[in-house]
């Protein structure tokens, strides 16, 4: 394993040049990058390890129905935001002179205090989802080279807390798009791989399509399952096709652009790459029953195996730095993010200088800590944080988009809460997978299956219209010094 | 073989099929 370490040390190298020589002079503004660099860093950004390991494995339990949620990701998640969402979001941005996503709803509905909250939760759950983030690349690491878990996370966590220090936004996306790439190459060598060993994908899905139901795949592995297992498919789709609308990282993708024909050229690029990543990845995990039989009760296991069962060495090697990239690239925007909201949402503060180094600092050494720590809430916050800031901004940005910011501040500024609150709400006392475990509740029958992301962005929308001045027939303080 | 396959399933695959054509088309016309 040590004849490999030098691939390894090159690789952490590299990152920290390509983030410390790709700098602006604004940590959170990127300046002018091309769209190849934006399209591939708007995927790394997307796709995380979790994506690719954890559902792909998904993919070994649920067969061909997952490819629901990579259709969904390309579609919805990737065109439906180059087409509707990114430029107008860059214009706001641009009209605004704002530095971040908080920053952008606060100024266009003139309310300070969406932007301290947004900051707030923005720092807090993607501090610890990046801890969860940082935590898989480090056993990761420990699997492929003569490392522990503990000493390959400081290692992982210092690289990338340099990068977002030296490099700001500029430099992430790079580092990103280079991550992207390497992404490509490790799916696309485990696909073909895959497709040789079983007789080529006509033969592969003719061998699925023979296979018995299961408990999960209870309609087979070519069909959507029914019942609770097909409801969370679909679910799953929502979650990561829609929810990635509103997620703070991604909206800041878009300050990147710089005229709507580059919306035109990013949109093919990163479906083209995506569809290979996740496409790639969930077709290949899907027909890996067929070479690794049905005995295998851990999911997170699948794509492991069927990489150490596939490829040579040196291929598990770049499979395994595809892995960690698809995590670095994620934690980097999350750190990123985390760091800009605490110092400029939380804060409000210019950052620059020192300023910029004190919070990417603080934000790095708690995500670390968390990570060194295993605690069931931050296992929980984990696997909510992305729906919990999806529900507390998606209502707002998008009523901002479609309609400008008529609605005014409190309507904004409650339905942000209400979506946080609901979905809280629905997570703790309804939704059978968590509120068993917090609250020993759960909502009956197939209702306690119907994922938070619905409840919260209904409660958000709800409120949002109750308390919308281009509805309301009483004005509020705004509306009428407006009027004075 | 596509018999056992339903609705949903042959919909992702036509969906990730297209997106793939259609991106590739897309990038070689912006090429050009």
């Amino acid at each position: 394993m040590f004849s490999f370490a030098p691939l390894w040390i090159g690789y952490a190298l590299l990152l920290i040049a390509i983030a410390k020589y790709s700098k602006s002079r604004d940590a959170l503004l990127p300046g002018k990058v091309s769209v190849v660099i934006q399209a591939l860093a708007y995927v790394a950004t997307y796709i995380s390890a979790v994506a690719l390991v954890g559902f792909g494995g998904l993919c070994y339990i649920f067969g061909m129905q997952m490819l629901l949620i990579a259709a969904g990701n390309v579609w919805l998640g990737t065109w439906f935001v180059y087409r509707y969402l990114a430029w107008p979001t860059r214009l706001w941005q641009r009209k605004l002179d704002s530095r971040t996503p908080a920053e952008l709803l606060s100024k266009a509905f003139d309310s300070p205090h969406i932007q301290t909250f947004i900051g707030i939760i923005s720092t807090v759950l993607l501090i610890i989802y990046g801890s969860a983030v940082f935590k898989g690349a480090a056993v990761m690491i420990a699997g492929v080279l003569p490392v522990s878990a503990n000493a390959a996370l400081i290692c992982l966590v210092a690289i990338v807390g340099m990068s977002v220090l030296w490099g700001g936004l500029r430099g992430v996306l790079y580092t990103e798009a280079f991550q992207g790439l390497l992404m490509i190459i490790g799916v696309g060598m485990l696909l073909i791989a895959l497709l040789y060993e079983i007789g080529g994908p006509i033969a592969g899905i003719k061998a699925l399509a023979a296979l018995p139901p299961t408990e999960s795949a209870n309609n087979g592995f070519m069909a959507l399952s029914s019942g609770a297992p097909g409801l969370n498919i679909i679910f799953l789709t929502l979650v990561t096709s829609v929810g990635i609308w509103a997620q703070p990282q991604l909206i800041q993708r878009h300050f990147a652009l710089k005229s709507m024909a580059e919306t035109k050229k990013a949109a093919p690029l990163a479906m083209l790459a995506l569809s290979v990543v996740v496409g790639g990845a969930y077709f290949a995990s899907a027909l890996s029953r067929l070479l690794l039989g049905p005995g295998i009760t851990n999911p997170d296991t699948v794509m492991p195996m069927l990489v150490n069962r596939l490829l040579p060495a040196f291929g598990q090697q770049l499979f395994a730095l595809a892995i960690v990239s698809a995590s670095l690239s994620t934690a980097s925007a999350l750190l990123h993010i985390a760091s800009g909201s605490l110092g400029r949402d939380v804060f409000k503060k210019q950052l620059t200088g020192w300023s910029w180094r004190a919070v990417v600092v603080i934000c790095t050494l708690c995500s670390g800590l968390f990570a060194l720590r295993s605690s069931s809430i931050i296992a929980i916050i984990c696997a909510t944080s992305w729906t919990l800031l999806a529900c507390a901004i998606i209502v707002p940005y998008l009523a901002l988009l479609i309609q400008g910011p008529k609605a005014g501040g409190r309507a904004a500024l409650l339905s942000s809460l209400g979506g946080f609150a609901g979905t809280t709400a629905w997570y703790i006392l309804a939704y059978a997978p968590t509120s068993v475990k917090i609250s020993g509740f759960s909502a009956p029958g197939i209702i306690g299956a119907i994922h938070p992301l619905l409840p919260g962005v209904i409660v958000s929308f709800a409120v949002f219209l109750s308390f919308s001045r281009a509805w309301s027939s009483v004005p509020d303080k705004q509306a009428a010094a407006d009027a004075r | 073989m596509f018999e056992s396959a339903d609705m949903w399933v042959l919909f992702s695959g036509a969906a990730l099929l297209w997106s793939t054509g259609w991106s590739v088309i897309k990038i070689v016309r912006l090429a050009k």
